[in-house]
């Protein structure tokens, strides 16, 4: 499927090179702000400059990862539950929830996860092995939770058949871990960073390459991974018998 | 032969939302809606045999294609059991789903935008088809359906008949032991429709593959079928022959007759309903039981030429059956 995306993206040039163009303006308008805030102060939560950098660089890298592979792969599984294409889907031998999250993958987003990478290493100070393995585990993790969030809201789809902006609610989301998760405090605090960990996504894996082990944070990670993983998957089956397709 | 497909008290049911028209109608369907269950499927039974080609015929919302699809697992039915090849379709398990095939007329499951032939290769990788039986069937379906020179085209290029074509050959690709074609000829010009009534007849004879067809062109029923189930509102109405459709069904037969003298309409109508008159041909419609009398009956009034009697066509009984549901 990945070379099926790849076939798909170069038979489009203009369009590969339009979204690419665009992916990179919105990364750069982001760091635009960050560098204007920093005009301001000379931290954002005890997070000086150059961690604060190396968590974009992990944010951008997380974001233009999923935005990539699960965007229009999400977007069109919403819109085949509507239109009936679903039907080809579940006939085939392949796990269907595998099939309808990564068909439609996309490399628009590679400027952008090329730019997430750069200021990681940029900011990145010198690390063991052991805390990059750590860090690509967590990566994992937060790749597959954004994923199930979205996956999830996605499959409300056959309970009220057309909700085109269902998958919209988890990329609104993304601004949650934008920032270090200690800028939330409080009652907010404890919702974002225990029963829902949304703010841990990008800090906790920054976290480690800054030599900080929040091993709370990454087991409160991995526990809210598979809990919502389970609830995902029951969900989506169970939603299967309410598809009704479309007439002939 | 053994059973291949078992169909028992299938019921499928959908809650179904009506909205009164207009404006007024949408502002109140915001806080009331009214909702009556639609019965797609209601309760019905059949076996097929390995290596049978079935008609599944029936008029618009009869329900045939809510049944191809509970039995291809996309829909999970209210009640009933169902059966194919030994599996309940709705587990959906890899090992049924490699050995059947679903193909849809005027839907693609094809690659919008890219050639056939990527479409067949990730199937080939889904199907987990070895290469060599992947070169063999591709060859030979490629050859058979003459595609050869549009198989490296983006497939929203291809005119529907190609299209169709590609769409079968990706369909086949694993060699499904069992085959669901709804109404696979739709929209097809006479030409291709032919092309692909004999492309199934052809695959059904030399692989045994069972297949349920549906389709609304009584051609394609009356070449390929020997057995036909009639469906209506989600009923079966009839589970046989398509001959004995006739003998059942048919309550007059055609006397079509080439007079030697002109008469009027009038007195043909003594002999029976006059369904067309004009000098020299008549064709009249009889009660099957005294069609042998009512022809000797003309024979004796009237100074006749030529004389047939003839069943009526099968596309008309249907119709009769579909409007008088039996």
């Amino acid at each position: 499927m990945m070379k099926i995306s790849i076939q798909r993206m170069v038979e489009y040039r203009t369009d590969f090179v339009l979204w690419s163009a665009i992916s990179l303006f919105w990364t750069l308008f982001a760091l635009l702000f960050y560098d204007i805030v920093f005009l301001q102060t000379p931290t954002i939560a005890g997070w000086s400059k150059p961690q604060v950098y190396l968590l974009i660089g992990v944010y951008m890298i997380v974001d233009s990862a999923t935005w990539g592979i699960f965007w229009r792969s999400i977007k069109t599984y919403v819109d085949s539950i509507f239109d009936g294409k679903l039907d080809f889907v579940l006939v085939q031998p392949i796990d269907s929830q595998f099939q309808l999250s990564v068909k439609y993958a996309s490399f628009t987003q590679v400027p952008r996860l090329c730019i997430g990478i750069f200021l990681a290493l940029k900011y990145l100070p010198p690390i063991s092995l052991f805390q990059f393995v750590i860090f690509l585990f967590l990566m994992v993790i937060v790749l597959l939770i954004i994923y199930l969030l979205w996956f999830l809201t996605a499959t409300i789809t056959f309970w009220v058949e057309k909700l085109e902006n269902i998958t919209e609610i988890v990329p609104s989301l993304r601004r949650i871990w934008n920032f270090p998760s200690d800028v939330y405090s409080g009652p907010l605090g404890t919702l974002l960073t225990v029963i829902l960990p949304l703010a841990l996504i990008s800090t906790t894996p920054t976290r480690f390459l800054l030599h900080d082990y929040a091993w709370n944070e990454v087991i409160t990670l991995v526990v809210f991974a598979t809990i919502l993983f389970i609830i995902t998957r029951l969900f989506f089956l169970y939603s299967l018998k309410r598809y009704s397709s479309v007439g002939s | 032969m053994s059973t291949v497909i078992s169909v028992k008290n299938l019921k499928k049911h959908y809650k179904v939302y009506k909205k009164e028209p207009g404006l007024s109608g949408s502002l109140k369907a915001l806080f009331s809606r009214t909702y009556e269950t639609v019965k797609a499927v209601d309760d019905i039974s059949f076996e097929i045999e390995q290596g049978e080609l079935i008609g599944f015929i029936g008029p618009n919302g009869a329900g045939k294609t809510t049944t191809l699809k509970v039995l291809s697992g996309l829909l999970y039915p209210t009640s009933g059991e169902v059966s194919v090849l030994g599996y309940n379709p709705w587990d959906r398990k890899p090992a049924f789903q490699k050995q059947f095939s679903l193909v849809m007329g005027q839907k693609n499951q094809l690659w919008w935008d890219l050639p056939a032939i990527e479409s067949f290769l990730l199937n080939k990788a889904i199907y987990e088809i070895p290469d060599k039986q992947y070169n063999d069937t591709v060859d030979k379906l490629v050859q058979l359906l003459d595609v050869k020179d549009v198989l490296k085209v983006q497939v929203r290029k291809l005119s529907l008949g190609q299209r169709m074509k590609c769409e079968l050959i990706a369909a086949l690709l694993h060699n499904p032991k069992v085959l669901f074609l709804d109404e696979p000829t739709i929209g097809l010009d006479v030409v291709m429709q032919k092309v692909m009534r004999d492309f199934i007849r052809d695959y059904n004879k030399e692989f045994g593959a069972t297949i349920i067809l549906t389709s609304h062109y009584m051609d394609d029923v009356k070449e390929l079928c020997k057995r036909v189930i009639i469906i209506d509102h989600g009923k079966k109405l009839f589970d046989g022959v398509l001959q004995n459709i006739i003998d059942k069904y048919a309550k007059n037969k055609i006397l079509s007759v080439v007079l030697s003298t002109e008469t009027t309409k009038k007195e043909l109508e003594k002999i029976g309903e006059v369904k067309s008159y004009d000098y020299p041909q008549a064709t009249i419609l009889v009660p099957r039981k005294e069609a042998s009398k009512r022809a000797a009956a003309l024979l004796e009034k009237f100074s006749v030429a030529d004389i047939n009697i003839e069943e009526p066509p099968i596309e008309a009984i249907i119709r009769d059956v579909f409007q008088n549901k039996g």
